[in-house]
């Protein structure tokens, strides 16, 4: 009698380790799942109180002759040591600064009477190794500069200058994205209430009451329609009035409204659909 | 069982991220009123219609049936074919507008009967919604042709319909009085009673098979009960004075009527048979024409106790009376609808007596006829169709308009003067 009570379970483990993994996974996907998923860009309503900074590009081509000679002093002292480190360092910056550099050199010009020092540097520096450093170090210039140092702070204050540039103009055009797409959610506003009116009125042209309606009803349909406008099934209630004659109308003209109008703007369509009928108010 | 609901619920989560169906992105249209009131639909000529007896066609009776209902507009059927167990084209058949379509066919049996059938298309759905077979004696034509407007009304509206049911109404003809048993649009008039005498006050019982009336013919009115299937009648109520007004129970073992045995006219109850006789209402005025609410309760009647004739409410069980209508100094002959929600009666105004309709939840009225001497209404079973008398030209004449004002029009296919019209229940 006893085995009656203890029924063999055979695969209990495997179904378990089964299991355990079918959930690693699902949770898995999920996690991926709402990493993925794009939000559609909400419409972000802006109001304009300024004009907009504006953002000239001064122009400058001067640029290559600088760096050039900023590059020459090091490597000529310690070909050897520096290598490994100064070219690493500088090229890297160069990239960065390389798109909006020639914005740049133009307020900067008096670079070109310096242009003699490098080779003054060049004789004070035994020691190549500093330079790195105070490249880095020397955000906040201090008292006692050689030439050298000044150039690089000057060369710092440009990259600087680059980088808020750089920042400013991004925010312009993040800015500016902003606008357009304001705009564009204005117009997109504009089409959807249009698509929405349109396909209200043709639902309403063909709503037929049962005699005998009372009260003020209200049904809610719930619909998926194709980018083509027809719709897709039937229309599913989700909102019941106990009228079953009622809702067998108002089906009967959603479906009767197939194909639905289409959007103005294929970018306001949507392909599912809450229809609130209000059939005994007269809007 | 919990773990699986978990895992199921999980996976609809899942799956729902994975197509990209964001659950909230729903567009709201918000659709007020109805632009329409009407169902397009094409009855298509039956094959083979000779097969049943008589001139006019089964399918003309059918789309008139249809049509005085308020509820659909006829479309032509035009070249397209419609032929009884084809599918038909659908999209043909919508481009030229029609919701629905009644295709069908007769043919004659060998046991001399006729074969019909017929089916219901839904346009719109491209479906099919209805396939009938039966089969009928040939002269049953208009039976036939109500049966299937009922069934194209039922489907299509989703409330029963009354192209089945029958009217009574009393035609004075010369000298002669005759009540009258038609089908409901008035015609297939069949005579239930002959009489040299006024006859007044014809009533269906609930169950459709007797009608009682009232009868001058002992040169007094007295109160009878008529069994439609056998011609039996029983006397109901012959008191001293006036017998009157007879009104049925909803559960038709009760009757209330009219008497004047205690001096003014006063409402009393009765049994179906007769007996048990007793009053409720006790006025110093006149009382009559009452009408039993559909739930059994309580019995509208005119009274002019308050100086003018207007409708009152009395229970059933104590007589206490309660006034419903106010406006005007002439409100006669309530009617309560099967839902029990709308009072129809005739009130006069302007000089011009017309069929009023009150919304007793709101005490709202409206004035639903535009002629001068309307009498008599009677609601169909349906609750939004009133049946009620004219007068054209000196002649009593049979009108018919609904409560949504969907439909109006009159039974004007008898020569004599026709008066006290009453609709009847739905056929059993």
């Amino acid at each position: 009698m006893e085995h009656t009570f203890q029924r063999p379970e055979p695969g209990k483990w495997a179904s378990a380790v089964f299991s355990f993994a079918m959930h690693a996974l699902l949770l898995g996907a999920l996690f991926w799942g709402v990493q993925w998923q794009s939000r559609p860009p909400e419409p972000v309503s802006v109001e304009l109180v300024r004009a907009m900074p504006a953002s000239t590009p001064p122009t400058v081509e001067r640029q290559p002759e600088p760096e050039a000679r900023v590059e020459t002093p090091p490597p000529r002292p310690e070909p050897k040591p520096v290598e490994e480190k100064a070219p690493e360092p500088r090229p890297a910056p160069k990239p960065d600064i390389a798109l909006k550099e020639p914005e740049k050199k133009k307020p900067e010009p008096k670079r070109e009477p310096p242009k003699p020092e490098p080779e003054k540097k060049v004789e004070k520096k035994p020691e190549p190794k500093p330079e790195p450093k105070p490249v880095e170090k020397k955000e906040e210039p201090k008292p006692p500069m050689s030439d050298l140092d000044k150039m690089l702070a000057r060369e710092n204050q440009r990259v600087r200058e680059v980088k808020n540039r750089a920042i400013q103009d991004q925010q312009t055009a993040d800015l500016n994205a902003k606008l357009d797409a304001a705009a564009n959610a204005a117009s997109m506003g504009r089409a959807q209430a249009d698509w929405v009116h349109r396909i209200s009125q043709k639902v309403r042209s063909n709503l037929i009451l049962p005699p005998g309606t009372t009260g003020n009803p209200k049904l809610v349909f719930r619909l998926q329609i194709l980018p083509t406008g027809e719709i897709l099934g039937e229309p599913k209630l989700v909102s019941n009035t106990g009228n079953a004659a009622l809702e067998e109308a108002v089906r009967r003209a959603i479906l009767k409204s197939s194909p639905l109008p289409k959007p103005e703007k294929n970018e306001v369509f949507q392909r599912d659909l809450n229809f609130n009928f209000f059939p005994m108010q007269n809007d | 069982m919990k773990v699986f609901r978990h895992a199921f619920a999980l996976l609809a989560a899942l799956s729902c991220l994975l197509l990209g169906l964001p659950a909230s992105a729903q567009l709201n249209v918000e659709i007020y009123g109805a632009g329409a009131d009407r169902i397009p639909i094409t009855i298509a000529d039956f094959g083979d219609e000779s097969a049943m007896q008589g001139d006019d066609k089964l399918t003309g009776i059918i789309r008139k049936d249809l049509e005085l209902s308020g509820m659909f507009r006829m479309i032509s059927q035009g070249t397209l074919p419609a032929v009884e167990g084809t599918v038909p084209d659908y999209a043909a058949w919508r481009g030229q507008g029609a919701d629905a379509l009644v295709v069908g066919s007769l043919s004659r049996n060998p046991n001399g009967m006729v074969d019909v059938r017929f089916r219901l298309y839904d346009v719109t759905r491209t479906s099919e919604l209805l396939s009938l077979k039966l089969s009928v004696a040939a002269n049953q034509k208009r039976a036939l042709a109500h049966h299937i407007a009922n069934k194209i009304y039922e489907k299509l509206v989703g409330q029963p319909g009354i192209f089945a049911t029958r009217i009574a109404y009393v035609e004075k003809v010369g000298n002669r009085y005759q009540l009258l048993v038609a089908d409901f649009d008035g015609e297939n008039a069949v005579p239930a009673l002959l009489s040299a005498e006024p006859i007044m006050s014809p009533t269906w019982s609930p169950d459709g098979k007797q009608i009682a009336y009232v009868s001058f013919e002992k040169k007094k009115p007295i109160v009878y009960v008529a069994t439609l299937a056998t011609g039996r009648r029983i006397t109901l109520a012959n008191y001293k004075g006036s017998n009157s007004a007879p009104a049925w129970s909803p559960d038709g073992r009760r009757l209330a009527l009219t008497l004047t045995k205690d001096g003014l006219s006063q409402i009393y109850i009765v049994n179906a048979d007769g007996s048990g006789l007793r009053r409720l209402t006790s006025s110093n005025g006149i009382d009559t024409e009452p009408r039993w609410s559909p739930d059994g309760s309580s019995i509208y009647f005119t009274s002019d106790r308050g100086g003018s004739p207007q409708i009152y409410r009395a229970s059933v069980d104590n007589g206490n009376a309660q006034r419903l209508s106010f406006a005007g100094a002439y409100n006669v002959t309530p009617r309560i609808s099967p839902d029990g929600k709308t009072l129809v009666y005739v009130s006069r105004n302007n000089g011009r007596f017309q069929i009023t309709m009150m919304d007793l939840a709101s005490q709202q009225t409206q004035v639903l006829t535009d002629s001068d001497r309307d009498e008599s209404p009677s609601f169909a079973p349906d609750g939004r169709t009133i049946l009620y008398a004219t007068e054209v030209g000196g002649r009593g004449v049979l009108s018919v308009v609904s409560t949504d004002g969907r439909t109006r029009y009159r039974l004007n296919n008898r020569a004599g003067d026709v008066r006290e019209p009453t609709w009847g229940p739905f056929e059993k």
